[in-house]
């Protein structure tokens, strides 16, 4: 450049420069450049960006830079890469294989515990259907002394509550069976049983079929008479109608007699 | 200065008057991306990439990074997170830019890793006072200007308003030209990189931009002379 140029260029640096220094602010995000540089700008941003440039060397470099990615040339195949490249490669390579390998114990951790976890489940699974097996098993056998209560109904027994019938359920009995005594049993077109616990809750309820004697026999878990109180209510069901015909109130103890036959 | 008094070059105005054509991935690498997602030489396709890209990634950093070992490790992370995002590059915009995007990404990352916030856009770098400035405005001992001195500042100061009008009344894109070259000091490819134009472009717009301010400039002085 000869000396009259350069002396041109600073003359025209110094008058430019307070015009241009007002436009060097509100930077453009990289996408903006980009769109920019592969013409996807619309002209008035276009414009803004190129009024930007003017004075900002940041977003010049920025450009420049990303010109350098989008205009790589195809490195030859038979040129060998240089020293620093190679080398780079190797470290990043070790990088690599080590994200991947990174990424392959997190599966195989994963599988893993899936694997373990599925066994868990298989093994509970077994176990349940084992103890399943075993309880049916346990019920199937003959209870000589399985427990067997006569209930009276409230009504019969004037409604006194300190009338309920005492029941004693051995450690090993698996339930209970309490047959209730109806004296006028109703004509209705089923009936069910209802037991209370001592707060009121309904911890059971089930149709009942009454016997040819007037009778209803309930076989009923032994868990169900935990101690306390309980009431057994006997409905009258007609459709959706249900009416309480009986109450039969007893009153639970466990025996601290063992005769379990487990 | 109308545009019309420009002549044939008028045409300019736009800022999209001539766009730079989006060169397309070379051979090489369009294959190893195909082959990369297809899962078949993953490794050796990816050093394809890498070794066609490094340079220019590396020079991205170069510029911006505090150390040579900052410089390779934020080279590094931009490499693995191409090859962990690779698969999903769907090929909307040229690989180049979206590398240049991740980064872009990864430096904004480390460097707000490095301030502890969010990292935000640089501030613009304030401009300092040029050596032409404070050439103009000084006497020889770097002292305010005076006496003889003070009457050629007053011509200089006449001079570069003139100057300062005629660059403004210039077609836009000629304009730009104009100042990339005077005050940013970039090259001619540069500028065509900046304002999206041919080098033969930018060379024609810098002709004539400067016959014109040194004519303008010239009536202006001859007005100044003639009206003294």
């Amino acid at each position: 450049m000869n000396e009259t140029t350069e002396e041109l260029r600073r003359e025209i640096a110094a008058a430019v420069a307070p015009d241009v220094q007002r436009a060097g602010t509100g930077h453009p995000h990289a996408d903006e450049l980009i769109a920019y540089r592969l013409g996807r700008s619309s002209e008035g941003r276009a414009a803004d960006l190129q009024e930007h440039l003017l004075a900002c060397g940041e977003c010049t470099e920025l450009l420049l830079d990303l010109e350098a990615f989008v205009t790589v040339e195809e490195a030859s195949a038979d040129a060998p890469a240089s020293f620093e490249t190679a080398a780079g490669w190797r470290s990043l390579r070790g990088r690599l294989r080590g994200s991947s390998a990174a990424t392959s114990w997190r599966l195989a951790a994963a599988l893993a515990l899936a694997v373990v976890g599925l066994s868990g489940w298989a093994l509970l699974e077994r176990s349940t259907a084992r103890e399943t097996r075993l309880a049916m098993a346990r019920l199937s056998l003959p209870q000589p002394d399985v427990p067997i209560v006569d209930l009276y109904p409230d009504s019969v027994q004037r409604g006194s509550s300190a009338a309920a019938t005492e029941i004693v359920v051995p450690p090993g009995a698996a339930y209970v069976t309490a047959v209730l005594a109806l004296p006028d049993p109703p004509a209705a077109a089923g009936f069910e049983a209802q037991i209370e616990d001592g707060a009121g809750r309904t911890v059971w309820r089930g149709a009942v079929r009454i016997s040819e004697h007037g009778t209803f026999t309930l076989g009923l878990p032994a868990r169900l008479f935990d101690g306390g109180s309980l009431r057994i209510h006997l409905l009258a069901v007609d459709g959706e109608t249900r009416e309480r015909i009986e109450t039969y109130p007893l009153s639970v103890a466990r025996s601290s007699e063992g005769h379990d036959r487990d | 200065m109308s545009d019309v008094a420009n002549g044939p070059n008028s045409q300019d105005a736009s800022a999209s008057a001539e766009a730079r054509p989006v060169s397309g991935e070379p051979a090489a690498v369009a294959r190893a991306i195909r082959e990369f997602q297809d899962g078949t030489r993953a490794e050796e396709s990816f050093r394809v990439l890498y070794e066609t890209y490094r340079s220019p990634v590396r020079g991205f950093f170069a510029r911006r990074a505090a150390s040579p070992d900052e410089c390779l490790d934020l080279t590094q992370e931009t490499f693995l997170r191409v090859y962990k995002g690779l698969r999903a590059y769907r090929g909307d915009a040229p690989f180049g830019a979206w590398l240049f995007r991740i980064a872009w990404n990864v430096l904004h990352s480390h460097r707000a890793k490095k301030a502890g916030k969010k990292a935000s856009r640089m501030e613009p770098i304030p401009l300092e006072e040029t050596h032409l400035e404070r050439t103009l405005t000084t006497d020889a001992a770097g002292q305010p200007a005076g006496g003889a001195a003070a009457f050629s500042s007053v011509l200089r100061d006449e001079r570069r308003r003139i100057l300062r009008r005629a660059v403004a009344a210039l077609p836009a894109q000629r304009r730009r030209c104009i100042v990339l070259w005077a005050y940013r000091e970039l090259s001619y490819e540069q500028i065509a990189v900046v304002m999206r134009l041919s080098i033969g472009t930018v060379k024609a717009h810098l002709a004539q931009a400067r016959r014109q301010l040194e004519t303008l400039v010239a009536d202006a002085a001859g007005e100044a002379r003639g009206g003294s």
